[in-house]
């Protein structure tokens, strides 16, 4: 990832769109959650309030799902930081990758099964799948439900037609984009890479599968991450291009790694990872932690962190007060490393000295990390 | 530092069966894989037929996914034999495209009988959690259901049979998921993260719903009185893809250990290229402009002349706008070349695997490559006239080549190009 810069940040957030306040609300340790339906604490992105109109057509609207939009708009914000618009870069020269969890989100779900009920009220459903199929489920559901959906709506967007990807995963999977994005720009394939990531854990059937199988989110009176949602996104470009275009740089790329967990062990895998991002720079970084809450994942990022950096190392972890939004929660971690790197000072005062390590731990069997530097 | 990328281990599980031989002697006879739904009630359905994999017990669409994936991935590693302990479990990682596994064909319908008899309003969030309380027990479980949400999870279960301990990434997308996710595997080696990747894509799209989507988008055939033969690509009287299902893997090396541990290598991974029309969704672009970029690109990474190319085998998924775009797109990339090309589909014969597409067909065309012969685009009879290349019809051909191209377009105006060497 040699000479590889940060020149524009995206998020949308429960706890809003600016990267620096998430820090300062990270160091304040003030969450923002709000109680579901059920009364238990989430982290909801105030979606009303998102400027829409600016970064996605109208008519282009009925094809997007609530999670979708978030991420297009974290990736509008983001090229539109970058100046990337102004650059002058030809569509063939700027790409994009993308980041997601799988379900499109409770809207597309709960609506699906509202439309479907009343079919179905209308008599005996045995051997009439099609009919009710086709009057609950709209043509261009499949295109919704799409996990490329966002990058793919962003790309028509904006018309990026260099290299195009959508990684899953619900935890590594923005790192893995993140790094073979940069890894274009390295190879001098692209001039600059769009990086997106957005996902919700906010739907009614992630969290009865995740509390049936003790995957950690928190309900009433018991220790657990709390489910989120959200996006985020960061443009990615050459040094000396983006030096010499006059571009805002926030970060520099300096390491990066994925590790498999082939016997279970996701601490050690964490480690390796870590290790491997780090390279041969000395000393403990400022380490943007997956932690969540959940006890297991948080005693495994302990153990890796203690053990490469020392016992006790600080961990700051952003989902203590935005919740956990799965697949774009280490890319958000990125976009405020980067924030912090670029305006040179951490709130509370933790030194940016040795730059920042982000994390990630997913279901898929695999870590990831990142470190970031000043640029 | 660019390294060489060698394949050493090709896995396939496809309509014909379990294995690159079964499905390399169906290919190379023309033989049609589609055959008349078994694995969903078709009463009521558009579509009757598709290219089921036979002799597999999982019905669920994760779970089918699942084991192609397990299945295909085991066939490479044992066909790279890969002598344990010969490279650290950190440089070798596993890269795949698993597809939208879906929810069970049994479930929709359980679903709709369910809400059915639904009197309890319309509280989103009361009548999700009813139709989970009526159906998950009953359709294996949180365990099983969670192979719908969490997919990506294969990827760790090939890790662990593997040994792998490296670099991991899933590729979710469209059409061309396996190739994306090959290239991604491939150039981890290339730049000297890892020595050995596992990679490919499995996917199952028949049952209720995966077909059901398609169908309303009009991408599938509805040829239901000449099932065996839908799938003509590049035919006039073509309407559509056939759903198919499977998937394939193959092992990548860093050429040079391949090389020193005396490997067998199938071919090499000489370049690819990904790039995005940024048209629409649901459409290609109609003058092909990215997707003649990517064969571009891909002729370039690989250093690679048009003229140079031996075979292409191509996306033709047999849709009306497909193949005459993708025609397109072979006359801009490669100009005077194209017309001297074989370029064949052989989603004629298997239909179409979605995201396991890219990944058996480029394990056939390193068959192919290896064999000298290129398998046909099987059902082709009456030309289109838009579509004017030589399109190997109905039967193989005895071809030598040393240079091919693999082709993949799909929704979201996702383009990708592969193109692989002779050993050498």
């Amino acid at each position: 990832m040699t000479g590889v810069v940060v020149t524009g940040l995206g998020v949308v957030s429960p706890g809003g769109g600016d990267p620096a306040a998430l820090a300062a609300r990270l160091d304040a340790g003030t969450p923002a959650f709000a109680a579901d339906a059920a009364g238990r604490p989430a982290g909801r992105v105030d979606a009303d309030a998102l400027p829409l109109d600016r970064y996605l057509p109208r008519k282009q609207r009925k094809l997007v799902s609530r999670v979708a939009t978030f991420g297009i708009v974290a990736a509008g914000r983001a090229i539109e930081t970058a100046g990337l618009r102004a650059a002058g870069l030809a569509p063939r020269d700027v790409g994009i990758f993308g980041a997601a969890g799988i379900r499109p989100g409770s809207d597309r779900l709960v609506a699906r099964l509202r439309r479907a009920a009343r079919v179905a009220a209308d008599g005996p459903t045995a051997g009439r799948a099609w009919d009710v199929y086709t009057a609950v489920v709209d043509p261009m559901d499949l295109l919704v439900s799409m996990a490329s959906s966002p990058a793919d709506h962003t790309a028509v967007t904006n018309a990026l037609r260099g290299a195009t990807c959508t990684y899953i995963g619900r935890g590594s999977a923005a790192l893995v984009a993140l790094r073979e994005a940069a890894r274009r720009i390295a190879r001098g394939e692209q001039r600059a890479m769009v990086v997106l990531a957005s996902d919700s854990l906010l739907d009614a059937w992630w969290r009865r599968l995740a509390g049936a199988t003790d995957g950690g989110l928190a309900d009433a009176g018991r220790a657990g991450c709390v489910p989120a949602e959200g996006a985020a996104a960061v443009v990615l470009e050459a040094e000396p291009a983006a030096r010499a275009r006059g571009a805002a740089i926030h970060a520099r790329l300096a390491g990066g790694a994925t590790r498999l967990a082939p016997d279970g062990d996701v601490a050690e895998a964490l480690g390796r990872a870590m290790r491997a991002a780090r390279g041969a720079a000395a000393g403990a970084p400022l380490v943007l932690g997956c932690s969540n809450g959940a006890p297991a994942r948080d005693r495994a990022e302990r153990r890796a962190v203690d053990a490469l950096f020392g016992a006790g190392t600080p961990i700051h972890a952003t989902r203590r007060v935005v919740g956990e939004l799965g697949a774009a929660g280490a890319l958000l971690d990125v976009a405020v490393g980067a924030a912090a790197l670029g305006a040179g000072r951490w709130p509370g005062g933790a030194s940016l000295a040795r730059g920042v390590l982000v994390n990630a731990l997913g279901d898929e069997g695999f870590a990831a990390a990142v470190r970031l530097e000043a640029a | 530092m660019r390294r060489r990328v060698a394949v050493t281990g090709l896995g396939v599980v496809t309509p014909f069966g379990h294995g690159v031989a079964r499905l390399w002697a169906a290919l190379e006879a023309g033989r049609s894989a589609a055959r008349p739904i078994t694995l969903f009630d078709t009463t009521s359905f558009p579509v009757q037929f598709a290219c089921e994999v036979p002799g597999i017990d999982e019905r669920a669409p994760g779970q089918r996914t699942r084991r192609f994936a397990l299945d295909a991935a085991a066939e490479a590693w044992a066909d790279a034999a890969l002598p344990p302990g010969t490279v650290d479990p950190e440089r070798i990682g596993v890269a795949l495209a698993v597809g939208y596994t879906g929810l069970d064909s049994a479930w929709f319908a359980d679903e709709i009988d369910f809400l059915g008899r639904w009197r309890g309003g319309e509280d989103g969030a009361a009548l999700a959690d009813a139709v989970w309380d009526a159906l998950v027990p009953a359709h294996g479980g949180p365990e099983t259901f969670g192979l719908f949400l969490r997919p990506e999870t294969v990827v760790g279960e090939v890790a662990r049979r593997c040994g792998a301990a490296g670099p991991g990434a899933m590729v979710m997308t469209s059409c061309p998921a396996s190739a994306q996710a090959m290239a991604t595997a491939a150039a981890a080696i290339r730049d000297g993260e890892a020595d050995v990747m596992v990679t490919g894509g499995a996917d199952s799209m028949v049952n209720f719903l995966g077909m059901a989507a398609f169908a309303r988008m009009q991408a599938l055939s509805r040829n239901n009185a000449e099932w065996e033969t839908a799938s003509r690509p590049y035919d006039r009287r073509r309407d559509g893809f056939v759903m198919g299902e499977g998937g394939g893997v193959v092992v990548l090396e860093a050429w040079e250990s391949a090389v020193a541990r005396g490997a067998r290598i199938h071919a090499e991974w000489l370049g690819a290229a990904l790039t995005c029309d940024a048209y629409r969704l649901s459409d290609e672009h109609p003058d092909g402009v990215a997707a003649i970029d990517a064969v571009r690109r891909a002729l370039a990474d690989a250093g690679v002349a048009p003229g140079d190319l031996g075979y292409v085998n191509a996306h033709g998924s047999s849709t009306p706008m497909n193949d005459r775009v993708e025609t397109r797109v072979l006359h801009g990339a490669l100009g005077d070349a194209a017309r001297r090309l074989p370029v064949s589909s052989t989603k004629s014969m298997i239909g179409h695997l979605v995201h396991a597409s890219a990944a058996v067909e480029l394990v056939t065309t390193v068959v192919a490559m290896n064999r000298g012969v290129v398998p046909p685009t099987a059902h082709l009879r009456e030309r289109d006239p838009q579509c004017d290349l030589d399109y190997v019809p109905v039967e193989a051909r005895a071809h030598r080549f040393a240079r091919a191209l693999k082709t993949s377009f799909g929704f979201g105006g996702i383009n990708a190009a592969v193109v692989l060497g002779a050993p050498a």
